[in-house]
């Protein structure tokens, strides 16, 4: 029987499995069989079938049969068989029959118009072979250029992966060509348009409502606030760590990417305007006031701590009802919670009411997490007013406007509306000075701006206006004044619109930011006389548990 | 190395079909050995010693069996291979999970070394395995040639995310194999198509599926009612896409260069009955239990007691295979408990419409077991799915998720379903008679796989955007 089919070169059982397999045909193959049928050859699979009947009915005298149509001139590439096998063949598929007329009817000239056809089909495909391998070879001859490679992505801030070090173990165990991988996909030469192109090709997945609720929720626990006047309810500080313990500290790319993800979770997004949600997180936020309390005891008598929990542009924005539907921890309740657990000492700084007291006014930006520098002056206020000291007055100074910032929300979400209507940025230049020193990761020395000139950067980056953006530790000179007042402000990125706004107040004022600084703040604050130590932090951060253990273990003290 | 990343589509790929198209015929094999072994060792080079260790094992016992005369001998060489290729799957797939539940029952927490999965190990375990039992059953030669036994279990195209492709099915074509110009190009399109499938369609189905219903988190948060339904849904149908896509890729390298694999899923979510689902669905591996445990076990040609016995061992051996933690299990023996209700209570008695819908459910409430290993996440999900502990029945942000990715929903539907090929075939038809159809039909045919190459481009670029908030100098 395995002769019989006509191919010669199969076996039965090849036959009997393809047959089967064809029961299960896939889209390519349904196709290229249609096309076989289109084109006057003999078809594989009717030989297959034919096979296949005579095998199913296991009849002897079917065989027979079966033999004699073999006989016949298979020209529009299908055996006749006897009609109740071919009723039966058309109700099983009655797709593939395509032509019911049968091969006798077939006159020379439209066996020639099949040819002609089936020759132009053949062509096409022909070409889409070629195009594709064409294509193929092209995109990999790109790949090629080394010098075109992308290092650094503008718009989602951050080095690409760079080219992976070649040492023994890392061959032997494969991460180097895992990297190797990766470094050729990511830092590909067209990336930035394919990048685009992915982007709009992503807009056509769905449609983009107006009033949006985006990202992945974590649902967050149970704030445990209880409101003022309920005795009892008031949770007590909780206790300072000893110099002893030992504090986990996590990598800085660890850190980064749980404040992203942090910061990227429940967005609301409405008009071209997003908003994160905040979710409470109890161990964090035990862990930060511990932080705060313990900076406080190692300094106790040496410098004063603040400590300013600033909200996310939801708490402070939003309005109530669509807070509450949202869902999320009530802000206002919340830092009232951070600041029950810290030791009288710390001065917890309560800038929610004021801030959601000007909601009208343009505090926050809407395509970025962050406050605007209008936002961080209620902030400074309100810490004046703490203080005990009169606020400078910002708009007796220099103002300067930075139009067509898309920030952090715009790089997650792509959002069209924002794209339209773009952020701007106002800096206020302090009126003593605006310059400052900066100092790398690489302990290098850098002289800078206070406020730079951003206006010919990247859309994406007019934020970084601000001291140069986030740095292990900074330094800013006020040449006005010579009392010895000095600050140190422990910040996250919503510090770098805050920090210009002290420099007329102090002689002078160091920043730090812990996220790339692992030195202990006592030790600083003693070593350079440091009068004032104010923590400033999202609340979003805050209250994430890499950002809390890294400050708890810079808040004790060196063990210099 | 995956088949969807640059470096295998843009330097991989056309650099091993560019010297396969290049060399003598008789070097061909060669090539595709040696780029296989690169291909394989990419994920950790020192494995490349297990699977050429377990091939030549293989090879070693199939010749003996198939030279020695006696049974009994036969049998032991048989025997010798199953317990090196299973120990050594055991070993590196599941001593990891033995002593974990070892120590839970001893509430021992001692720190034991557990070996790394090396990438692809339960696939061509099996298919080494296949390979010796036919031989053992006298279906197949032995093949003389270890360097051949290599490359069939090493082959690129499906070496690490299947099909479990049959010795039987390659024996012939490791020798004399022809791509003819319809191969070449039903291979190509093929390719194109799954790559498609992976890239466009199931990495987005992922991102919504991660959104909803994240596995591995710990907790999840709280959810309405349609959240888990939809985030189940983009689970159900990314397991398909991405699954069906790597096979499609496999047949379609396959197939360009000549070989032809079989069909390894046959639009499974058409199923009438869970039994329909499991003849549709990762066939390969069903016809592996089914042929080398379930019918030498007996089948269902024996008793009652003897017929439930085999069900289960095969369902709790493919719930096991496809991870070593409890949830596969319990999902393995879900999927007994309905087989075993068809077979014994329902037989057949559904109407179709009503069997179809039932399966569904009852095969996206099984993904609910295979998605999440954590069973608090698992319990959350599965009573989230009832309306137990949902947040009402739905939400903004399921409404926007949902809008979000409306189209590509409709479009992952239909494509588990063979309209696409319907289509075409349509299309086929039409261009036989009219001349307009056959220019549509011929554009078509050229611009299918070059569209979707270049779609999945971008798609695969966009995959690797990663906006990172820090911005560094």
């Amino acid at each position: 029987m395995a002769d019989q089919d006509g191919t010669g070169r199969l076996s039965r059982s090849d036959v009997m499995r393809r047959a089967a397999a064809q029961r299960s045909a896939s889209e390519t193959r349904q196709g290229s069989e249609a096309s076989r049928s289109a084109a006057p050859r003999a078809a594989r699979r009717s030989n297959a079938q034919a096979a296949r009947q005579p095998a199913r009915q296991g009849a002897t005298q079917r065989n027979a049969q079966t033999r004699t149509t073999r006989t016949r001139p298979q020209a529009a590439g299908k055996t006749a068989p006897t009609q109740d096998t071919q009723a039966r063949r058309v109700k099983e598929q009655p797709a593939s029959q395509g032509s019911k007329r049968s091969p006798q009817s077939v006159s020379p000239a439209e066996r020639e118009e099949l040819r002609r056809r089936g020759r132009s089909l053949a062509k096409a495909r022909r070409i889409g072979v070629k195009g594709t391998m064409v294509t193929m070879a092209l995109l990999t001859i790109i790949g090629q250029f080394f010098f075109l490679r992308p290092m650094h992505s503008d718009l989602e801030k951050r080095d690409l992966t760079p080219f992976p070090e070649i040492t023994a173990t890392r061959l032997v165990d494969g991460s180097f060509f895992s990297d190797l991988a990766l470094w050729y996909g990511d830092t590909y030469p067209l990336r930035e348009p394919l990048v685009r192109a992915s982007q709009a090709l992503g807009n056509l997945y769905g449609i983009q409502p107006k009033t949006q609720m985006v990202g992945r929720t974590t649902g967050g626990d149970e704030l445990p606030v209880a409101a003022e006047g309920e005795a009892g309810a008031t949770p007590a500080p909780v206790e300072a760590a000893s110099d002893d313990e030992v504090v986990e500290v996590p990598t800085e790319r660890y850190m980064a990417e749980e404040i992203q993800n942090k910061i990227m979770e429940g967005l609301y997004v409405n008009n071209g305007a997003a908003y994160n949600i905040y979710y409470f997180d109890q161990e964090s936020v035990e862990q930060y006031a511990r932080a705060m309390n313990t900076c406080a005891q190692n300094l106790k008598g040496e410098a004063t701590v603040y400590s300013i929990i600033a909200p996310t542009s939801a708490g402070a924005l939003l309005d109530e009802k669509t807070l509450e539907d949202l869902g999320g921890t009530d802000q206002q309740q919340a830092i009232k919670y951070f600041y029950s657990l810290y030791d009288p000492i710390v001065h917890g700084v309560n800038v929610y009411d004021t801030l959601r007291a000007h909601n009208d006014e343009y505090i926050y930006f809407r395509t970025d997490h962050h406050w605007t520098q209008l936002g961080a002056y209620y902030a400074y206020q309100e810490f004046c007013r703490e203080k005990r000291e009169q606020p400078s007055n910002i708009m007796a100074r220099e103002k300067v406007t930075f139009d067509n910032f898309l920030g952090t929300f715009y790089a997650e979400l792509g959002n069209a509306d924002m794209e339209a209507n773009p952020d701007y940025v106002d800096a206020y230049i302090p009126n003593s000075t605006n310059d400052m020193v900066i100092w790398t990761e690489d302990g290098e020395e850098v002289e800078t701006n206070v406020v730079t000139d951003v206006s010919d950067w990247n859309i994406y980056s007019k934020y970084n206006c601000f001291i140069s953006g986030d740095r292990p530790l900074s330094r800013i000179d006020n040449p006005t004044k010579d009392d010895g007042s000095s600050c140190l402000v422990i910040k996250d990125s919503f510090g770098c619109a805050f920090v210009p706004l002290l420099v007329d107040d102090y002689q002078t004022t160091w920043v730090i930011d812990f996220r790339y600084s692992d030195r202990s703040i006592p030790d600083f604050v003693r070593e350079n006389d440091i009068d004032d130590v104010i923590f400033l932090n999202a609340i979003v951060l805050a209250g994430t548990d890499p950002v809390s253990s890294a400050l708890l273990a810079q808040s004790q003290n060196g063990n210099s | 190395m995956v088949f969807s990343s640059f470096m295998f589509l843009f330097v991989f790929l056309p650099v091993v079909l560019c010297v396969y198209q290049f060399v003598p015929d008789r070097y061909r094999n060669h090539v595709l050995l040696a780029s296989s072994l690169v291909f394989y060792a990419w994920g950790g080079p020192r494995y490349v010693l297990l699977i050429a260790f377990e091939a030549l094992v293989s090879w070693g016992t199939a010749r003996l069996i198939e030279q020695s005369e006696e049974r009994g001998t036969k049998r032991l060489w048989l025997i010798v291979d199953l317990v090196a290729l299973l120990g050594l799957l055991a070993y590196f797939k599941y001593w990891g999970f033995l002593v974990g539940s070892i120590q839970a029952l001893l509430h021992s927490s001692a720190d034991i070394f557990t070996p790394v999965l090396p990438i692809g190990i339960s696939f061509y375990t099996f298919q080494l395995i296949s390979y010796v039992v036919d031989v053992y059953r006298g279906k197949v030669h032995a093949q003389r040639a270890y360097w051949k036994l290599l490359l069939y279990c090493s082959l690129f195209h499906q070496c690490i995310a299947g099909p479990i492709v049959r010795y039987e099915t390659v024996a012939d074509e490791i020798d004399n194999r022809r791509a003819t110009p319809g191969d070449v190009y039903a291979g190509v399109r093929r390719f194109c198509v799954g790559l498609a499938k992976k890239v466009v369609l199931a990495n987005a189905c992922a991102s919504l599926a991660d959104t909803l219903v994240p596995a591995g988190v710990g907790t999840l948060a709280p959810q309405p009612l349609l959240g888990w339904w939809l985030g189940m849904l983009a689970y159900t149908l990314q397991i398909y896409l991405d699954f069906s896509a790597y096979s499609d890729m496999a047949i379609g390298l396959g197939r360009m260069v000549g070989f032809h694999y079989l069909e390894n899923f046959d639009h499974p979510y058409l199923c009438s009955s869970v039994q329909d689902f499991w003849r549709r669905w990762h066939i390969s591996l069903g016809s592996f239990f089914r042929d080398y445990v379930y019918i030498p076990l007996g089948g269902s040609r024996c008793s009652t007691a003897q017929y439930v016995r085999n069900m289960a061992v095969v369902w709790l051996l493919t719930g096991l295979w496809h991870g070593a933690s409890w949830n596969y299990i319990f999902w393995g023996a879900y999927y007994l408990v309905f087989l075993l209700l068809e077979h014994f209570v329902l037989t057949d008695r559904l109407p179709k419409a009503a069997g179809h819908v039932l399966t569904l459910i009852v095969v996206v409430l099984g993904w609910v077991l295979f998605r999440f290993e954590n069973f608090g996440e698992m319990g959350m999900a599965f009573l989230g799915m009832f309306g137990i502990g949902a947040t009402g029945i739905t939400s903004l942000a399921v409404r926007t998720a949902f809008l979000q990715n409306i189209f590509l929903l409709i479009v992952s539907v239909v494509a588990c379903t063979g309209v696409g090929s319907w289509l075409r075939h349509q299309l086929a038809v039409r261009a036989r008679t009219s001349d307009v159809a056959l220019r549509v039909y011929d554009a078509e045919e050229l611009l299918v796989p070059i569209v979707l190459l270049l779609v999945s481009t971008v798609a695969l670029a966009g995959a690797s955007y990663n906006p990172f908030i820090y911005f560094q100098f």
